[in-house]
């Protein structure tokens, strides 16, 4: 398929309004990290459908964030940084012997901070809520109608992100209102993945006022920095309110 | 250790003659306003569910074959070794399908039955238009492998 020639055809016809010929190219694109590709000298790195004990595990994130604010305007921003998580103990389905299948693997997010830059905004920082329970789980994903179960997972990621926009002069975020972002993985840690929002948000300034919306989020995890074992972690109760 | 041959090997053929045969039409007309999101999906999923599924599994036992690994909880490190190299190479597959397979789903929860053109999320056509077309060279690179 001829990507480019299609892509302009989407820019003729105005669906894709302000990706102008410059932005064709895929720099912008979210489609998960190169790592994950393959091709020549780029084998992949993790040991895929296997279960790993408890490890504090730190990645390279790009997120893509399509914010609009009150004032300012609409913009599709590219933010770079790092994700910290603390991986728990995986947990076998219930009365069953421990394995990929079947098994739940859930993380909570010490630190997630990415930044870029915006014509609308100026600089914007994106960064988690660490005092709330923010976390990952995966569970076993069915196929449907079938009965058995894939060797892939479901992945949900339950965030509170804080969006510090220069240009507005301030921080704003959710509220009390998680942000979801879901894929389906096969490898833990989930490097190459790539999840998605599936609807808007509201962001409110610290007064609750509402100031604008995140439109979508896409977030790619990249390349695994550190892996540090810890003491066996089982899930905290407030975390696994959130992720259930 | 046991070594992978002709005949335990996952059938990237096989699926990229079918991904190419039955998704690239479906995601061209996608793209050119000719289907809704919604047909999309439905055109997705018994591919995705059948043929990729079989796929998935078989690089999923190839896997476990090659690196002795039983599926229940390892030691170690989460890097793999580069000696398991053919699983390896396939998995890729694998993670770009769910991907794939995920931005499909959110382009349906925003579009439902309407076409392309009602989007308000535009960089998600353009992911779906370069992912269509990274997943198709990805597929005929191992396809063609000797």
């Amino acid at each position: 398929m001829d990507t480019q020639n299609i892509l302009q055809q989407l820019v003729d016809r105005g669906i894709a309004p302000g990706i102008d010929g410059s932005t064709l190219s895929s720099a912008d694109v979210v489609k998960g990290h190169e790592s994950a590709w393959g091709g020549a000298g780029n084998l992949y790195p993790i040991r895929p459908y296997t279960l790993t004990p408890a490890a504090l595990e730190s990645f390279t994130v790009r997120e893509r964030i399509h914010v609009s604010i009150d004032g300012l305007g609409e913009d599709i921003v590219d933010l770079h940084g790092l994700g910290i998580y603390r991986r728990h103990d995986p947990v076998a389905a219930d009365g069953q012997e421990l394995d990929w299948a079947g098994a739940t693997v859930t993380a909570q997010f010490l630190s997630l901070q990415v930044t870029g830059h915006s014509e609308v905004f100026g600089q914007v920082k994106v960064s988690n809520s660490p005092e709330k329970a923010e976390g990952a789980r995966v569970k076993p994903s069915p196929a449907p109608g079938k009965g058995n179960v894939m060797p892939i997972k479901d992945c949900v990621t339950s965030l509170y992100p804080r969006f510090e926009i220069e240009d507005l002069g301030m921080t704003v975020d959710t509220g009390d209102e998680v942000v979801r972002l879901e894929s389906r993985i096969a490898m833990v840690p989930p490097v190459g993945d790539v999840s998605r929002t599936s609807r808007k948000y509201p962001l409110y300034d610290s007064n609750g006022r509402q100031l604008g919306e995140l439109i979508a989020a896409d977030i790619e995890i990249g390349a695994l920095l550190h892996h540090v074992p810890i003491a066996s972690v089982v899930v905290p109760e407030a975390l696994a309110a959130v992720v259930a | 250790m046991t070594a992978l041959d002709a005949t335990t090997s996952p059938d990237v053929v096989h699926l990229a003659d079918e991904f190419r045969s039955n998704i690239l039409p479906v995601t061209r007309d996608f793209l050119k306003m000719k289907i809704s999101a919604n047909e999309l999906r439905e055109a997705w999923r018994p591919y995705y569910y059948d043929v990729f599924h079989s796929f998935d599994l078989s690089v999923e036992q190839a896997w476990r074959r090659v690196s002795d690994s039983t599926g229940q909880l390892e030691s170690g490190p989460p890097q793999a070794d580069p000696a398991y190299e053919l699983p390896l190479l396939l998995f890729p597959v694998s993670i770009a399908h769910n991907n794939f397979d995920r931005l499909i789903e959110v382009l349906a929860v925003e579009l439902g039955d309407r076409t392309v053109e009602a989007t308000k999320i535009p960089e998600r056509i353009v992911d779906f238009a370069h992912v269509v077309d990274a997943l198709n060279q990805l597929l005929t690179s191992l396809a063609l492998r000797p």
